[in-house]
């Protein structure tokens, strides 16, 4: 079980600390995340170049001082890649808390209300999820100017409705829970239900929804880079993987210009996924527990010191 | 009551541990003795924690995997705890079926509950084809159900129905011995009473042995002929219905009942005991009753006591049955 | 030892109460009426049993009581004033005085919350002390009177460390935390074990000889009512078919139904025959209920006017009420106990 808020903080530290050595996933995905998340906070300092600096020649190759050689205009990779994480993570990260926020609001307002409001955010929800994302995208971004701000919207836009639809069907059945119904009869009104009394049993949820969806946002802001949506005056990764793509990165050979950025899309994705899951199943341990087993009990003598 | 030579249903000393997700153990049966003779009707009573139903899924052999057993048990003579599952598989359902509290949720909603007797009937090779459907037919008639009811799914059956239909199943294959986990719990005591009137009957009519596991003690002294009462992984007292109620030996035994709520028995105040019962992830030292006993005495402390003979038929495991020390 | 007569003012007041429920989500017109002119009425310092089935209406009466359902017709009376139309806003005050204890103390808690914080929340809701020593008085008093003592030491501890019977303490304690007037507990001791459940049964029955708390005790358990209860009321198919004295009620019950009911409750002692006899078949539903007398066909004293008229609830005397056409006609001594000797 992950840790509940209630408990003092470093009784909540060690149950983490426990729960992420019992799940090797979990630590693998977190690790791979933390160190992506470090890599953006502090990546201007560890940037050994200016990511606008010609230190050597078109598509240089890699060498002991630039480790994943030179881009198309001399500019060294590392600090490329480094630079790109940035954007990339901000919008993902970004992206993925719009939509679980949007949908967190859109599910327990759904769920909680019930009736017509259910039936109209609902039906709004399911026209969202049967448009096509990436066309979708496509249209909103050509008639939005590119901006960061916009990517993270256009993206956002597109996850919540997996979010509202997870989040309203919990809401549904904790509403009838014989806790909320004792709320309701102790007199507490609709605010203090929801906030105390619903909202602290999908945190969990709220959190591996918002983590998974990290994975698909990065993956949105790379597709939506490399069809040349995104913000032209930024470097991310995606856009790193498009300009390589334009400016014959392939036909010259130069590997390194093109593959580091889609490995670190990959380990995100995987880090985020790996990490989602996990939380998804502590936070919902039932439906973790249907296995069959083949086994059965075994027999054995009766140890003297249990005899009485 | 009459015991016969041969038991149907014998366990001795059965002991049952559960693998504790931290590595701990559970020692939730702590060395069990049970007799079933034939026709008899023994009733398994405690509250919950007792290993009243431990006991019976180790009976069944139908334990989980985090758990190990040992001790003997043996169905018609035969020894099959030490045989594993291939011995109970022979046994089980043949010569020993089982009716679970919750077995009316177990039955399969999308196939009609006739198809799911006769899938009985030839998974045990008692019968196929047209002799199955007319043993099914049988079946719930001897139930009580009238044979529309093979045609139906599970979720166009009320409560009572379903319990009369896993009833029918569990008798499919004609066993000797009957268990019952908290057959009634589950429904309304109206239609509760109605269930327990067909297994009262029908063990009349096919010569049944019935083992009744519950928490309700009238329930017991109504139906059964010998009761074991159980607490903390042991039989604590065992003997007749009047033994039990009327003689008691065990100051739990005394105490469960003064607990209970009887409607004609007058407005008697009735006591709660106090405490709880003890862990049993950690040794039990001495009387696994003495934090909440009334008579406990030191020498409580250091030993467990053994079930004492008081009178044919009637033991208890306190170190005063029989002594007639009062209750203070 | 009933403590309070007759004339004891009525705390709450149901007075020919209907309440339905729609039948589907889609059908909005055709309604299930689950409660049918029903009336009753609980006395200061009472403690009243209504004994039914699951599908008795026993559980929408109770919630309609409590008006987190509006009954379609008749009244609500809390303390004399009439709540049947009051808005959410006017009912915060007589929430506040009517409190419930639920069925399972195993679900009613919220796990994540101390026993102090539990038991505080309806002071926040409520706004009631000044400061939070003062909450915190007011809670500890709670739980002392509960029987959790030392109160600090129970307060601080979280639901998963209390046994059952303690929870529903704690339950129960977050509603005496309001000093109420009225308390409906819904089945408080089923999901306990034997040995818990006279403690919170004393405790209510105690509670409720210290003041003027009337409690309404919803329960399918005879025994139970037959134990603590001064009135009970049993309910069949939306309908009360009898209500009396407690113990007049289970030693003579008048109902065919009330005669069942007993009847398939088995006595303690072994050497007591009681012979059950249950009704036969099942709780028809709502949507198929019969003509005539709702017990039609399943009761064995039925005549022809069973069939054709619906029984209302008439007094008997000694403040006892039946709705059934043959009282008076039944053969008495059918759930006769006679002792027998035994081998």
């Amino acid at each position: 079980m992950p840790p509940t808020s209630s408990l003092n903080a470093a009784t909540a530290a060690r149950r983490w600390l426990t729960w992420l050595r019992q799940n090797p996933a979990a630590l693998i995905g977190g690790a791979l995340l933390t160190a992506f998340a470090v890599l953006a906070l502090f990546g201007p300092l560890l940037t050994p170049f200016g990511i606008d600096q010609r230190v050597g020649p078109v598509y240089g190759a890699p060498s002991p001082a630039h480790p994943l050689g030179l881009d198309d205009s001399g500019v060294d990779m590392l600090s490329l890649l480094i630079a790109g994480t940035r954007i990339s993570m901000l919008v993902g990260l970004a992206a993925s808390m719009v939509s679980v926020l949007v949908g967190g609001f859109v599910g327990v307002t759904a769920g909680y209300i019930g009736g017509w409001v259910d039936t109209a955010l609902m039906r709004i929800t399911d026209y969202f999820i049967v448009i096509p994302a990436l066309p979708l995208m496509i249209v909103v971004a050509t008639v939005w100017a590119p901006s960061v701000v916009h990517m993270v919207l256009i993206i956002a836009l597109l996850l919540w409705t997996s979010t509202a639809r997870l989040i309203r069907a919990q809401v549904l059945a904790l509403k009838e829970r014989v806790s909320v119904r004792r709320a309701r009869a102790i007199g507490a009104g609709h605010a203090r239900i929801v906030l105390r009394h619903i909202v602290p049993d999908i945190v969990g949820l709220l959190v591996a929804t918002t983590v998974l969806a990290v994975s698909v946002a990065v993956f949105f802001e790379a597709a939506l880079s490399f069809l040349g949506l995104g913000d032209p005056a930024t470097v991310s990764w995606g856009r790193l993987i498009q300009i390589a793509f334009e400016r014959t990165a392939i036909s010259s050979g130069a590997w390194w210009a093109i593959i580091p950025p889609g490995l670190c899309i990959a380990l995100v994705v995987l880090g985020s996924s790996l990490l989602g899951t996990a939380i998804q199943h502590a936070a919902n341990p039932k439906a973790g527990i249907a296995h069959v087993s083949s086994r059965t009990f075994r027999i054995r003598p009766v140890p003297e010191a249990s005899r009485d | 009551m009459t015991e016969s030579s041969s038991p149907l249903l014998e366990a001795s000393d059965l002991n049952v541990w559960f693998d504790l997700p931290d590595g701990g153990e559970l020692h939730a049966l702590r060395g069990v003795d049970l007799r079933v003779g034939s026709r008899e009707k023994l009733g398994i009573v405690g509250e919950s924690g007792c290993g009243k139903s431990t006991l019976l899924m180790t009976l069944m052999g139908l334990l989980p995997p985090s758990a190990s057993a040992s001790g003997s048990i043996r169905i018609s003579g035969q020894e099959v705890l030490a045989g594993g599952e291939r011995a109970f598989r022979t046994h089980r359902w043949k010569d020993i079926a089982v009716v679970f509290q919750g077995a009316m949720n177990a039955l399969n909603p999308v196939m009609r509950i006739g198809r799911q007797i006769t899938e009985v009937l030839e998974l045990h090779d008692v019968a196929t084809g047209p002799a199955a459907e007319a043993r099914a037919r049988d079946l719930v008639t001897l139930v009580g159900l009238p044979d529309v009811i093979l045609r139906r799914y599970n979720h166009e059956l009320s409560g009572g129905m379903r319990q009369r239909v896993s009833l029918a199943m569990a008798l499919a294959c004609e066993p000797q011995v009957l268990l019952a986990d908290e057959p009634t719990t589950a429904l309304d005591v109206m239609v509760a009473a109605q269930v327990l009137g067909v297994i009262d009957r029908l063990t009349r009519e096919l010569d049944l042995a019935l083992v009744l596991v519950t928490h309700d003690l009238p329930l017991v002294t109504r139906t059964c002929d010998r009761i074991q009462v159980m607490y903390a992984g042991k039989v604590v007292e065992t003997g007749t219905p009047a033994d039990v109620y009327h003689r008691s030996e065990h100051p739990y035994t005394r105490l469960l009942f003064a607990a209970t709520a009887d409607v004609h028995s007058g407005r008697e105040e009735l006591v709660s005991i106090a405490g709880s019962p003890p862990r049993l992830d950690e040794p039990v030292a001495g009387c696994a009753f003495l934090p909440r006993c009334p008579m406990a005495r030191e020498e409580c402390m250091t030993e467990a006591p053994q079930l004492l003979q008081v009178a044919s038929g009637h033991a208890a495991a306190c170190r005063f049955a029989g002594q007639k020390v009062r209750m203070s | 030892m009933n403590p309070r007569d007759l004339d004891t003012p009525s705390v709450l007041e149901l007075d020919s109460v209907v309440a339905s429920y729609r039948r589907s989500a889609r059908d909005r017109k055709r309604r299930t009426r689950v409660v049918d002119r029903v009336s009753l009425s609980l006395r200061k310092g009472e403690l009243l049993a209504l004994i039914g089935e699951s599908g008795s209406g026993k559980s929408t009466l109770a919630a309609t009581a409590l008006r987190l359902v509006t009954p379609d017709c008749g009244r609500v009376l809390f303390d004399g004033k009439d709540i049947t139309h009051s808005s959410q806003r006017q009912l915060r005050g007589v929430r506040k005085r009517m409190q419930v204890v639920f069925q399972d103390p195993y679900e009613a808690l919220p796990a994540r919350a101390r026993v102090r914080q539990i038991v505080e929340e309806p002071l926040l809701v409520h706004g009631i002390g000044r400061s939070r020593a003062q909450r915190i008085r007011l809670v500890h008093q709670a739980l002392e009177r509960t029987g959790l003592s030392p109160a600090p030491l129970f307060a601080d501890r979280f639901p998963h460390q209390l046994s059952g019977g303690q929870r529903q303490r704690v339950a129960i304690a977050t509603s005496l935390v309001l000093d109420p007037d009225v308390l409906i507990a819904d089945e408080p001791v089923s999901m306990l074990d034997v040995s818990a459940r006279a403690g919170i049964l004393t405790l209510l029955d105690d509670l409720r000889r210290d003041g003027d708390l009337g409690v309404l005790m919803i329960t399918h358990d005879l025994s139970v009512a037959a134990h603590y209860a001064d009135r009970i009321a049993v309910m069949y198919l939306g309908r009360i078919v009898e209500e009396g004295p407690a113990r007049d009620v289970v030693a003579a019950p008048a109902h065919p139904y009330t005669r069942a009911l007993l009847s398939v409750v088995p006595p303690k002692d072994p050497l007591l025959e009681v012979r059950a006899e249950p009704l036969p078949g099942e709780v028809p539903s709502f949507s198929s209920l019969p003509q005539g007398c709702r017990l039609v066909g399943r009761c064995p004293w039925a005549v022809g006017a069973c069939a054709d008229t619906d029984p209302s609830l008439e007094p008997l005397g000694d403040g006892r009420s039946v709705a059934c056409h043959r009282t008076g006609q039944l053969p008495a001594g059918t759930i006769s106990s006679r002792r027998h000797s035994h081998g």
